[in-house]
C-alpha cells in the first residue's frame, strides 16, 4: 500500500502556490500565482467591457448616421460609408489592441484585472516590454479558440470555454496559458502592502488569578534557560496566544497542555507545569526580555 | 531587549519607511513629483532592503517578518521595473535594427515559404491555364460564375464604396496574416497549410481569369497593392513556420524557454507584415478598386490622367521602396562584415 500511494504522490501534478522569481540584481522574490479560476473571472469582466465598446462605437456611429439623414449636411452616401469605414477600424483596433492597449499602459493590467488585483509579470523578474505583452495577446487568437471564432460574425454574449487555455492552465505548475509560455510571463495577485510591521506583544490572560501567577514566575524565572525556542517557533507560540481566545474552552485546554509539553522538551526545561497556559506566556516573555 | 526579529525590524524602520513614502508618493503622483535626492535615494534604498530580505531569510526570521519585508520589495520591484516609456526614436530603431535582425535570422523559414507560396501559385496558374477543366477541382461552379462576374468589366467603384472596402480589408487581411503567425505554435502545420491553400487558391483564380479572358481586368485590380501584400502574408507565414520549427529543433534545452526565446526574436516581423499588409488594404480600397480617368483643372489646361498610369506609379513606387530597405537590411550589413 505505501508503495502505491508513493508512487501516486510522485505521480500527479503539484501546483505551485507562490513563484520565486529572479531579478536581474539576484534578488529572489515570492508571488503568488492566480488561480485559473481567477483569470477566467477577469476574462469575462474584460469581454463585457469589450462588448460595451463595441456596442458604444455602434450606438455612435449610427446616431450620427441618423443626425445626417435628417439634417442633410453632407454628402449621404459617402458619410455612411465613412461611418462603415470607421467602425470596422474600430473593430480591428478593439480586437488587436484592446489587451495590448491596457497592459501597455498599465503596466500589465487591464480592467478586469485591476478589479480582481491580478498583474501580468515577467517571469525572469525584467520589466514587462512590448513584445511580451504583444505575444501574450496575439496568442489569444489559439488560446480561445471557441469564443474567437464565434464572436467574430455574431457579436452576441455567448457562453464561452477557452478550452486550449484552460487545458494549458491546468496541466501547467504555474497555471501559464499557451500566451504566457510564449512570452514567458506570468498572472500574479497583487497583495496588500503592509504598512504595520509586525506586532511583537502579546495579549494579557484574563483567566488566570493572580496568585497563581506569582508562584509560577518565582519558579521559571530563578531557572536559565539553556536552550533557546527558535524564531520560527516563537512566531507560533505568538500567534497561538494571541489567538486563544477564538478556541473552544476543552479544546483549548488539551492544545495549550500539548503545546507546553512539546516547549518543555525542547528547551530542556524540568519544572512541572500547573497553569499550560501561564507557562507558554512566561517562555515568550523570557525570550522577549532577553534571558 | 526583544527577540532578533524584532531587533532586526528596529534597526531599519526608518529606511523602510523612506522606501514605502516613495513608492506610494510614485504611485498616486507620479516620477514627476519626486525631488532629486528621492530619485537618488530609491534604487539605493531598494537594494538595502533586498539584502534585508534576503539576509532575513538566512537568519531565519519569524515568518512575519520575511513577508513584511518582501511585501515591501514586492512593491518597489514592481515600479523600478515597470516598461520604460516609449517614444517615437523608438519606431526608427525599430526599422533600422530590430527587424532586419529578425529578418536575418529567420532568413529560412521565409525563403521556405516565399518558395513555397510563389511556386505553388504559378504553377496551379499555369497548369489551369494550359487545362481550364482543372479548375473544376478546386472551385465550384457557382464560385467560377462569381469571379468570372466579378472581372467582367475593370472595377469601377466610387469613392464611398471603396472607403468602406478598404476597411473591411484592414481588417480581414490583418487578421489572416496574424493568425499565420499565431497558428504557427502546431508546430508550423497549420501555418504551412494557410500557406498553400491560399497559394492554391489565388493561382486557381488566376488561372481562371486568365483563361477566360479577364486576366487584363484581373491584373489591373491587383497589380498596385499586390506588392506590400504578398510580401506581409510570406513575413508573418515565415515566422509562423520559424516559430514551429523551433519546436521541432529544441534539443537541449526547455521547449518551452526556447519558444519564448524565437517568439521575441519573431516579434518585430509579424509587425512588420501587419503594417504591410495594413497600407496594402489602404491601395486596395482606394486606388485598385478604381479605374476613372482622373482630371485636373490647372484653369486653362485640362490634365487628364488614366487611372492606370497612377496605379503603375504606386506599384513602382512601392517596390523602389521595398528594393532600397532590403538594400538597406542587406548590402550595407555584407559590406560591413567583408570590411570587419
Amino acid at each position: 500500500m505505501e508503495n502505491t500511494i508513493n508512487k501516486l504522490n510522485k505521480k500527479t501534478i503539484f501546483k505551485r502556490e507562490y513563484v520565486t522569481i529572479e531579478t536581474p540584481d539576484k534578488i529572489k522574490i515570492q508571488y503568488k500565482i492566480a488561480t485559473p479560476l481567477l483569470r477566467f473571472a477577469a476574462l469575462i469582466i474584460d469581454f463585457f467591457l469589450f462588448m460595451l465598446l463595441i456596442y458604444l462605437t455602434y450606438f455612435i456611429l449610427s446616431y450620427f448616421e441618423v443626425f445626417n439623414y435628417f439634417s442633410n449636411i453632407f454628402n449621404k452616401k459617402i458619410f455612411s460609408s465613412i461611418l462603415i469605414f470607421f467602425y470596422y477600424i474600430t473593430m480591428f483596433l478593439l480586437y488587436w489592441g484592446y489587451y495590448l492597449f491596457f497592459e501597455i499602459m498599465f503596466n500589465g493590467k487591464t480592467p478586469g484585472k485591476f478589479i480582481l488585483k491580478l498583474r501580468t509579470i515577467h517571469f525572469r523578474g525584467k520589466f514587462l516590454d512590448i513584445r511580451s505583452i504583444v505575444l501574450r495577446n496575439f496568442m489569444r487568437l489559439f488560446d480561445m479558440i471557441p469564443i474567437i471564432l464565434k464572436a467574430q460574425f455574431i457579436p452576441i454574449l455567448i457562453i464561452f470555454i477557452p478550452l486550449p487555455a484552460f487545458i494549458c492552465m491546468l496541466i501547467n505548475k504555474d497555471s501559464k496559458r499557451l500566451g504566457d509560455i510564449v512570452a514567458d510571463t506570468v498572472v500574479i495577485i497583487e497583495e496588500k502592502f503592509d504598512i504595520n510591521p509586525p506586532d511583537f506583544t502579546i495579549k494579557t490572560l484574563n483567566n488566570i488569578k493572580k496568585e497563581d501567577k506569582k508562584e509560577n514566575k518565582t519558579d521559571i524565572e530563578n531557572k536559565i534557560l539553556v536552550k533557546k525556542l527558535s524564531e520560527e517557533d516563537l512566531y507560533i507560540l505568538r500567534k497561538y496566544i494571541n489567538s486563544l481566545d477564538s478556541f473552544q474552552k476543552e479544546k483549548r485546554d488539551i492544545l495549550s497542555k500539548q503545546m507546553a509539553e512539546t516547549i518543555k522538551k525542547k528547551i530542556n526545561d524540568d519544572t512541572e507545569i500547573t497553569n499550560s497556559e501561564e507557562y507558554l506566556k512566561q517562555i515568550y516573555m523570557r525570550h522577549k526580555n532577553g534571558n | 531587549m526583544a527577540t532578533k526579529s524584532e531587533k532586526f525590524i528596529l534597526e531599519r524602520k526608518e529606511y523602510w519607511k523612506k522606501l514605502y513614502d516613495i513608492v506610494k508618493k510614485i504611485k498616486t503622483k507620479g516620477y514627476n513629483s519626486l525631488t532629486e535626492e528621492e530619485f537618488q535615494e530609491f534604487p539605493n534604498l531598494y537594494r538595502k532592503t533586498c539584502t534585508d530580505s534576503e539576509t532575513a531569510k538566512t537568519l531565519k526570521l519569524s515568518p512575519d517578518t520575511v513577508e513584511y519585508i518582501n511585501s515591501i520589495v514586492l512593491q518597489s520591484h514592481n515600479i523600478l521595473y515597470s516598461a520604460p516609456k516609449k517614444t517615437f526614436t523608438r519606431i526608427k530603431i525599430f526599422f533600422k535594427y530590430d527587424f532586419p535582425d529578425s529578418f536575418l535570422k529567420n532568413i529560412i523559414p521565409i525563403a521556405v515559404i516565399f518558395v513555397l507560396f510563389f511556386g505553388i501559385n504559378i504553377l496551379t496558374a499555369s497548369l489551369i491555364n494550359y487545362n481550364p477543366q482543372l479548375i473544376h477541382n478546386i472551385l465550384s461552379e457557382n464560385q467560377i460564375e462569381e469571379y468570372k462576374k466579378m472581372y467582367q468589366d475593370i472595377a469601377q467603384g466610387d469613392i464611398a464604396t471603396s472607403i468602406y472596402a478598404s476597411g473591411h480589408y484592414i481588417e480581414n487581411n490583418v487578421t489572416i496574416g496574424f493568425t499565420s503567425f499565431v497558428l504557427g505554435i502546431t508546430y508550423g502545420l497549420l501555418t504551412l497549410y494557410i500557406v498553400i491553400f491560399n497559394g492554391l487558391y489565388i493561382g486557381a483564380v488566376t488561372g481562371l481569369l486568365i483563361s477566360s479572358g479577364y486576366g487584363f481586368n484581373f491584373f489591373n485590380f491587383v497589380i498596385a497593392h499586390s506588392a506590400f501584400e504578398l510580401i506581409g502574408l510570406v513575413l508573418s507565414g515565415g515566422a509562423g513556420l520559424s516559430l514551429g520549427l523551433s519546436m521541432i529543433i529544441a534539443k537541449d534545452e526547455k521547449r518551452s524557454i526556447i519558444i519564448s526565446k524565437k517568439a521575441r526574436e519573431l516579434v518585430p516581423i509579424i509587425i512588420t507584415a501587419g503594417i504591410f499588409i495594413f497600407f496594402a488594404a489602404f491601395i486596395e480600397g482606394f486606388i485598385s478598386s478604381n479605374s476613372k480617368p482622373v482630371i485636373i483643372n490647372l484653369g486653362i489646361i485640362k490634365l487628364i490622367i488614366p487611372f492606370l498610369i497612377i496605379k503603375i506609379s504606386v506599384t513602382v513606387i512601392s517596390l523602389i521602396l521595398i528594393i532600397m530597405y532590403s538594400y538597406r537590411i542587406f548590402i550595407i550589413r555584407i559590406v560591413k562584415r567583408i570590411k570587419k
